[in-house]
């Protein structure tokens, strides 16, 4: 039988919009950008970025405590993007940038890096593990999944989200097609392939902007979709990835807001498995803040920090 | 005319002693006067019995409780949970205070508050005692001490009891925080159950007629 390797690819478009240059700040330049940026951020305003429900977290002092986000990304490349998520533009790896937004969402997480490069084994931390994956894993259409060679790396990875022993978070892709299929090159994510109906995976996708109830949102040109397969639609979640005013676009900015939400959540029902979180996530998204929600297109809607927290009966 | 003498006795004592309940109600009056604050100052001066000085609805707790009953927050399925429902009263605590003159220049403060409750809370009924202490330094000076102290009035919230489906179970939460980031058995941490705010104050006045 035929087998393949696939290519990983970060699944980002690289900023659109440019602004001068700053200096690489000291908290962006150490292995811990995430665990810095919390440090620097946590009095500071709510970025213009952040959903509004993120704001309300920060205020309550509850930010993720207790668990931990796993960035399995490139932090070892040259290639780098310039962006503003913070106060100052910087110019960062891929991995940099994705691990600063998780961090920023919850910013007492502890934020790891692990370089997708590296091809080794992820492994679990104590409390919540979260593990946010803004990449993909491409090869040519055609293959089933089963003849994937799959690396240690993506092993330990499809195992967790199998058997709910961490929250996966999988950015859609940028191809503005459906997740599991070929895009203009005639490529799919196989990564996407493989997670497809495990207990604790979510895919996120790109909404252009936070939706409301007065101003919904619709889905960014370049998201992927769950298209018409029911197992992804239940498995796949919305947000708003401003990258008007980050300089960042790309569903692999929309990964990590999912991730810092799961920590938060965590941080909240700190007897909850992955499984319950992501199930949380999932089943307390909301429809009426796209515009023309459809299931295929935004799977379960756009992620609702204030509701996944929520009770869902009090009297 | 020759002014109240408030610690000469003989002849201008009767003055003095006619002329306290006017002297007292206008000091407690006077801005920053607490519960009495808004009481007119021309009471008759010959009555020396006791006044009615304060009569107010709505304290600082009651306040308080009004502003929470105004917010509510949105539960998993998207309802709107209305505060108003648990933290409005049928009845606003109502505080009734008078003055009692001991001597010439010294008055004792009393009154009572109602409390109130809702379905959440309670404040509970109050008792305030104080006492005003008046004299004067010349014919144009003057100068009190007013010292008052409330019993009672505490604010105390109830639980509600969240169900947060497979995730959480069904717990007891405060009411206010049970769709907030902490986790719901943390809240309870901060259910109201507070002493009146302001509860013993001591106001020093002193006064110059240039």
């Amino acid at each position: 039988m035929n087998t393949t390797r696939p290519a990983r690819r970060p699944s980002a478009l690289l900023a659109l919009a440019f602004t001068t240059c700053a200096a690489l700040p000291a908290h962006a330049q150490d292995t811990g950008a995430g665990l810095d940026a919390e440090a620097s951020l946590l009095n500071a305003a709510t970025p213009a970025w952040m959903h509004g429900d993120v704001g309300a977290a920060w205020r309550q002092g509850w930010r993720g405590q207790g668990t931990t986000i796993t960035v399995v990304d490139d932090f070892r490349s040259a290639s780098t993007s310039t962006g503003r998520l913070g106060t100052t533009t910087q110019r960062l790896r891929h991995g940099e940038w994705t691990a600063m937004e998780a961090g920023m969402v919850a910013p007492l997480a502890t934020v790891r890096r692990h370089d997708f490069a590296s091809g080794s084994a992820v492994s679990l931390q104590r409390g919540l593990n979260v593990l946010n994956l803004s990449y993909g894993m491409m090869a040519r259409a055609g293959y089933q999944a089963s003849q994937i060679r799959w690396s240690a790396q993506e092993n330990s990875i499809i195992g967790y989200a199998r058997q709910g022993q961490a929250v996966v978070v999988k950015a859609a892709g940028n191809d503005g097609t459906a997740l599991t299929g070929a895009n203009r090159q005639g490529q799919t994510d196989y990564l996407n392939l493989a997670l497809r109906g495990t207990a604790s995976t979510i895919y996120v996708g790109a909404l252009n902007t936070h939706g409301s109830t007065t101003a919904r949102a619709s889905l960014a040109s370049y998201s992927n979709t769950p298209g018409s397969d029911a197992t992804l639609q239940r498995q796949f979640l919305v947000v708003g990835v401003t990258g008007q005013t980050t300089g960042l676009y790309g569903t692999s900015f929309a990964a990590p807001i999912v991730s810092g939400y799961a920590a938060v959540l965590g941080s909240k029902f700190t007897s909850a498995t992955p499984t319950q979180i992501t199930n949380q996530l999932l089943n307390t998204a909301r429809q009426d803040t796209i515009a023309g929600y459809r299931a295929t297109l935004h799977g379960r809607g756009e992620a609702s920090l204030s509701r996944a927290l929520a009770p869902q009966a009090i009297r | 005319m020759t002014p109240p003498r408030f610690h000469v006795p003989g002849r201008h004592a009767l003055r003095a002693r006619r002329a306290v309940p006017w002297a007292l109600a206008a000091l407690l009056a006077a801005p920053g006067g607490g519960a009495l604050a808004g009481w007119p100052a021309l009471v008759p001066a010959e009555a020396h019995r006791t006044q009615l000085i304060g009569l107010q609805q709505g304290t600082a707790a009651s306040a308080r409780v009004r502003d929470i009953s105004r917010q509510g927050f949105e539960l998993a399925g998207g309802g709107w949970v209305d505060f108003g429902r648990w933290y409005r009263p049928a009845w606003t605590d109502t505080e009734v205070s008078f003055l009692t003159p001991l001597r010439p220049h010294l008055g004792l403060i009393w009154g009572v508050s109602t409390g109130e409750r809702g379905e959440k809370y309670r404040i509970d009924p109050s008792l305030r005692l104080g006492l005003l202490l008046i004299g004067e330094q010349g014919p144009r000076t003057r100068w009190s001490v007013q010292v008052t102290t409330v019993l009672g009035g505490r604010l105390r919230e109830r639980a509600c009891t969240a169900d947060y489906g497979d995730i959480g179970g069904v717990q007891a939460v405060n009411c206010r925080l049970a769709a907030s980031e902490l986790p719901p058995a943390q809240t309870l941490d901060y259910l109201l159950n507070e002493k009146p705010g302001g509860r013993t104050r001591i106001a020093l006045r002193w006064s110059h007629a240039f």
